[in-house]
């Protein structure tokens, strides 16, 4: 019997799956205090390094952004609420991520309708292809093919 | 002295591409093809150029000729000499100077490989804009990035190059790998250009080239991954990939580049996608010069942007040209690119590999729209915004989900049609051994389902790879490893092993900042312990001062430092790491007043390693993909019709 059957097919997907489910469901190491600095510290901009990020400068302004993320993080602060002093006390620049709304919102729809054009220009392509590829034979064409196999067994 | 030589070398380079540029183009224009018998002479003229030029600024670095205005304002006598080579290419003028060497060098080669066809109006036209591209770099050198201009009170020494890039030796061998990819797209442009011009549009041009971007496409590869090395030890951040716009710049080009090299063997086995590729090459191309701008002429702030200066305009024009040559000339041949073939099935290789080209558009999209987003909102919304890690990083995952799966499944593909059957058969053991990399990285207590899937994916496509490798050296011995196909099985792998640690590094990195306030202060962290030993301080021969920590990591000792530069007026960090084939450890000082404890920053994460493990046998890949395999005609049956009905009796 051949390994790769339907059901053995069954299993692998099967498996796959329940490693999913597994793995979303696990508790890696618990997340401390510094994971969460570290993380948010990544969603920020160093306002004077030239485009790193909180967590790549160690510039004085980073080191003291990164102080002022503890402190809140320490103290309990959500991500909302900490992205929201930092802008206050900085400005919008800061955030790394772009908000999604309004015109700037745009950057994160055009990729995915860009996307979703593409491949369904792909698809009609692929079906105008099929369409061509199921022309049926007119009569004249039988006829044609009919006599150069005859001309052929003449000549054999 | 040094100004005089370089100056006369810069123009002599320019007189050189004007007259080849002419000739060349003389040549094809009135079918003169005896004319094209002055191109070598021509080239050699403008090798000597080249060198000259380099040499005399290398000349000026090594003697510390001041009255040099570059030397004076990067060169410094107690530079080690390797930095002080490495100096040429650490700031604008120098980088450009480089570029044009580089590029000079890829016309001789050129002009050497097609001696015998220099009559042909292919080559003719592909000389035309190779010069073409040597005016315009000779031409930026005598006006708005001239390496060669005197100071009329030189100094008696110099600030010395950004003390980033003299700190690890890697900044001195990643520019260059990177201006040898960079270049290299010179080459299929112009001969994409070439095609176009004499409407030979068919397959000829692709053969000739597809071996140049290969080898231009390894170069870039490896300069991308030395980037991203050198930023990792020398940032001590952790990160070694931060969608930076000049690490996006070299990562654009790299993204068409690959979607060529793949959809290429569309083109050669099915005479399709004509249209589609002279489109990339083309993208390819502008794409570098683009990023060149973006990165060269202050419109983007980037860390990495070691250099600013009023090239910017000109840049842009030199892209629009290349842009609307190039748009222009594949509408003017539109009736010529009208493909031949079709494609049978979406359920075919060459499915899978236009679905290849429209991710890695979908891609290199996302990329440039990232970068240049904050450009376009503060003109339209007059607005400062910035794009950054958070977006990119969500943005590009499921993209990286889905090429990992089209990696696997397209190797085990067959050209025009697959059958059910044959791809349940071709794919399952590669299928199980994904599943086993899943339950395998679940037990050593991998956790969440983005990077499990990533790690499944890995497999899934390592697997693919693997069993293509087994079957070909089963078949063809030692040869089973070599030739296109094979090649790029090995690259594959390298590629897999980049994603998995990709993965791994960024969704395990543990970080945290210790205090020691005294001498045998221990501290912990995923599994490692830290002990600080002390602090000293070293002086180097070349002036840096190296105010280290002592840290005993796992009972080793290991000497993370903060570097002063007091002839830059600079203190930058010179982090050190740990690394194993599991996990590195990386340790950084936090700048504090004297007197307060010593701040440590230690990252760690799982399978750093395999980054640059897998970017090494990416360029093996590459390198075997470029010996010529055992090559297949194109009658091999393969391409013979599959689903060829019986003709009826």
């Amino acid at each position: 019997m051949n390994v790769a059957s339907k059901p053995a097919w069954l299993l692998v997907v099967g498996l796959a799956v329940s490693a999913l489910v597994l793995a979303s469901i696990a508790e890696g190491p618990p997340k401390t205090n510094e994971d969460r600095v570290r993380s948010l510290s990544e969603d920020f901009a160093c306002p004077t390094c030239d485009g790193q990020s909180v967590a790549e400068s160690n510039a004085v302004v980073a080191q003291e952004i990164r102080r002022e993320i503890r402190r809140q993080v320490d103290a309990g602060a959500s991500d909302e609420a900490i992205t929201e002093l930092l802008i206050s006390s900085y400005d919008e620049s800061i955030d790394l991520r772009p908000r999604s709304s309004g015109v700037v919102g745009l950057v994160w729809i055009l990729p995915i309708v860009a996307t979703v054009f593409a491949f369904a220009g792909l698809a009609s392509v692929f079906q105008r292809w099929r369409n061509e590829a199921t022309l049926e034979a007119t009569e004249a064409d039988e006829v044609i093919v009919a006599e150069l196999l005859r001309d052929r067994g003449d000549t054999q | 002295m040094h100004v005089l030589v370089g100056d006369a070398a810069v123009a002599l380079g320019l007189a050189a591409s004007l007259i080849g540029m002419f000739t060349a183009g003389a040549a094809v224009v009135k079918g003169r093809a005896e004319w094209m018998r002055m191109i070598p002479a021509t080239v050699v003229l403008l090798v000597v150029a080249a060198i000259v030029a380099v040499a005399a600024m290398e000349s000026a670095l090594l003697t510390h000729d001041f009255s040099v205005k570059y030397v004076a304002e990067h060169g410094r006598r107690g530079t080690p000499l390797l930095f002080t080579i490495a100096t040429l290419w650490g700031a604008l003028e120098g980088s450009i100077l480089l570029w044009a060497l580089v590029l000079v060098g890829y016309v001789a080669v050129v002009a050497r490989r097609f001696r015998n066809r220099l009559e042909d109006p292919m080559v003719g036209w592909a000389m035309v804009v190779m010069f073409g591209v040597t005016v315009f770099f000779f031409g930026l050198m005598l006006t708005s990035a001239d390496p060669f201009v005197t100071v009329a009170d030189p100094p008696d020494d110099g600030p010395g190059l950004n003390p980033l890039l003299q700190n690890n030796a890697f900044m001195a061998f990643h520019p260059p790998m990177l201006y040898l990819g960079y270049v290299g797209f010179t080459v299929p442009f112009a001969f994409a250009i070439a095609a176009l011009i004499t409407g030979r549009v068919g397959e000829g041009w692709l053969v000739e080239t597809r071996r140049w971007t290969v080898f231009a496409w390894g170069f870039l590869t490896f300069g991308i991954v030395l980037g991203a090395w050198w930023s990792y030890e020398t940032l001590g951040w952790g990160g070694y990939w931060a969608w930076d716009p000049v690490e996006n710049a070299s990562f654009l080009p790299w993204l068409t580049g690959t979607a060529y090299i793949h959809s290429v063997m569309v083109q050669e086995r099915r005479g399709m996608l004509r249209v589609w590729n002279l489109s990339l090459v083309c993208a390819t191309f502008a794409l570098t010069i683009l990023g060149t701008f973006l990165t060269r002429s202050g419109v983007i702030a980037s860390v990495h942007a070691f250099s600013e200066s009023g090239i910017g305009p000109t840049l842009l024009a030199f892209f629009g040209v290349i842009v609307v040559l190039a748009v222009g000339l594949i509408g003017w041949r539109a009736d010529a690119l009208r493909s031949v073939g079709r494609i049978d099935s979406p359920l075919s290789r060459e499915g899978a590999f236009l679905a290849n080209n429209l991710v890695f558009g979908a891609f290199a999209f996302v990329v440039l729209l990232g970068t240049v987003w904050p450009l376009i909102i503060e003109a339209v919304n007059d607005e400062r915004i910035a794009v950054g890690n958070p977006f990119f990083d969500r943005m590009t995952m499921p993209i990286g989900f889905v090429l990992l799966f089209l990696m696997a499944v397209a190797p085990a593909l067959p050209w025009r049609i697959a059958d059910g059957e044959v791809l349940r058969t071709r794919l399952f053991w590669p299928a199980v051994a994904g599943v086993v990399v899943m339950f395998a990285s679940l037990l050593i207590g991998a956790a969440g389902w983005a990077p499990v899937l990533a790690f499944g994916l890995a497999g899934f496509a390592g697997g693919a790879a693997v069993r293509q490798l087994v079957l070909a050296t089963r078949r063809q011995g030692w040869r089973g490893l070599v030739g296109r196909t094979n090649g790029g099985m090995i690259v594959h792998l390298g590629v897999i092993l980049v994603a998995v640690a990709f993965a791994a590094s960024n969704s395990y990195l543990r970080q945290a900042e210790f205090r020691f306030a005294e001498i045998g202060d221990t501290a912990t962290l995923a599994g490692h312990e830290f002990v600080y030993r002390g602090a000293e301080q070293l002086v180097a021969p070349d002036g840096r001062i190296d105010d280290q920590l002592l840290i005993e990591v796992d009972g080793v000792i290991e000497t993370p430092a903060l570097t002063v530069f007091p002839f830059a007026g600079r203190t930058i960090g010179s982090p050190d790491t740990r690394g194993s084939l599991y996990d590195d450890v990386q340790l950084s000082v936090v700048p504090t007043e004297p007197g307060e404890p010593v701040v440590v920053r230690v990252t760690v994460q799982p399978m750093v390693v395999w980054l640059w493990i897998g970017g090494i046998l990416m360029a093996v890949g590459t390198v075997l993909a470029l010996v010529p395999g055992r090559r297949r005609r194109p009658t091999s049956p393969s391409t013979v019709v599959a689903s060829a009905k019986p003709v009826p009796a």
